[in-house]
């Protein structure tokens, strides 16, 4: 008790309670820090499955391979649309190996900010030498 | 204050940068590497989408109108499918990216190909099949991956007749096409028909008169082949492409 009524024991309670006061803002900037970044990615995760399911249903109906290949980008536009609700914009990207962009579709005001993306890898028995990449990016 | 309040502080200080340091870097950390691994189904659609692909290129290697009466052997068809997949390896390795591209979809798991009577001369209810089949686990892609994929053909019922429009003779046939995706699912894809019929040595292209879908996979087909100089030794294929680009033929005896 003679501590604490003391200089030195109020000196001792003001350090503690200051370094309380730093753990505890800390662990709330943390915290909101994480549910935030949570959300965003849980956000991004949604899109980034909506947007392998979609690349899987195109390349499973064989319609990738014939807009990449065979020149059917209006049937693949119109997959895009019918796949992706019209409140989700996207950008499909048609990139040869070497990053080289070669052919895009975007749709449904698509904007770059707060997208979520898939990375396909695409090949064709017509083409063996010329593997495609396939992105397909969706944002709200 | 003392010393040793303020080392106190300090810790705190140090302590709850940390934690906010590790709260905002965690999940960006996570987004790399969601990036880079695919879920389950897309991985299984590509490494199915590079089965049928190399199913496809080795089937095409040798069609009717480029071969003699010598058909392919099933084992350089699967050399053929093979080197498809290495192809795409070598093309992967080479560029610049490959390394990236190499944790999306990986070519180094164990795949087979089988190639059965492909060009050979059927007997009914005999089968023309290819198959692919791929196992690849960790740690080459972030999942366990197994897939196959076959496609069948069968001669089920064949018969000759006597042309009733003009001079010649048709050829009857029932064949059935599917694909079994995993040993599961069994699809009817769209097919297209092509006959080509032996003809003083020669395969030349004979017209199909009617092709009529009759469920499940059964086509019956009615080819004209005009008159054969050898009617005794009559042989016609049958070659059948898929909308995947697989194709399959055999020989029939008449």
């Amino acid at each position: 008790m003679k501590l604490i009524f003391s200089r030195r024991g109020q000196g001792r309670l003001v350090e503690g309670a200051l370094a309380c006061l730093i753990l505890l803002i800390s662990f709330g900037v943390a915290m909101y820090t994480i549910n935030v970044k949570a959300q965003t990615l849980r956000r991004g995760f949604d899109l980034e499955d909506l947007a392998y399911n979609v690349l899987s249903i195109l390349d499973e109906d064989g319609v990738l391979a014939k807009a990449l290949y065979f020149g059917g980008m209006d049937e693949l536009r119109d997959s895009l649309n019918t796949l992706i609700p019209s409140s989700i914009g996207y950008r499909f990207e048609v990139r040869s190996l070497n990053g080289f962009l070669e052919q895009v579709l975007e749709g449904n005001g698509f904007k770059a900010g707060d997208a979520g993306s898939a990375i396909y890898l695409l090949s064709c028995y017509t083409d063996p030498d010329n593997p495609r990449i396939v992105v397909l990016a969706l944002s709200r | 204050m003392n010393s040793k309040g303020q080392i106190l502080v300090v810790l705190a200080a140090l302590l709850g940068s940390m934690l906010i340091s590790f709260a905002s870097l965690t999940p960006s950390f996570n987004i790399f590497i969601f990036m880079l691994t695919p879920p389950k189904q897309a991985l299984t659609s590509m490494y199915h989408s590079l089965e049928i692909n190399a199913i496809a290129y080795a089937s095409r290697i040798h069609t009717p109108d480029k071969v003699g009466f010598n058909t392919p052997k099933p084992q350089s068809l699967s050399l053929h499918a093979k080197s498809y997949i290495s192809q795409l390896k070598s093309k992967f390795e080479s560029i610049g990216v490959g390394q990236a591209l190499w944790r999306i979809i990986n070519v180094t798991g164990e795949y087979l190909f089988t190639f059965t009577n492909l060009g050979a001369v059927l007997n009914l209810n005999s089968k023309v099949s290819a198959l692919a089949l791929w196992s690849i686990s960790k740690p080459y892609v972030p999942v366990d991956v197994n897939t196959s994929y076959k496609v069948e053909l069968t001669l089920q019922d064949l018969n000759i007749e006597m042309n009733p429009y003009r001079y010649g003779f048709i050829y009857n046939s029932t064949v059935k096409y599917l694909h079994i995706v995993d040993n599961v699912t069994t699809k009817y894809p769209e097919v297209n028909f092509t006959a080509y019929v032996l003809s003083s040595g020669v395969w030349g292209k004979a017209e199909i008169l009617r092709t009529t879908y009759r469920g499940n996979g059964v086509y019956s087909l009615a080819i004209d082949i005009g008159v054969p100089l050898d009617t005794r030794n009559t042989y016609v294929i049958v070659q059948v492409e898929d909308s995947y680009g697989v194709v399959l033929w055999f020989k029939c005896k008449a």
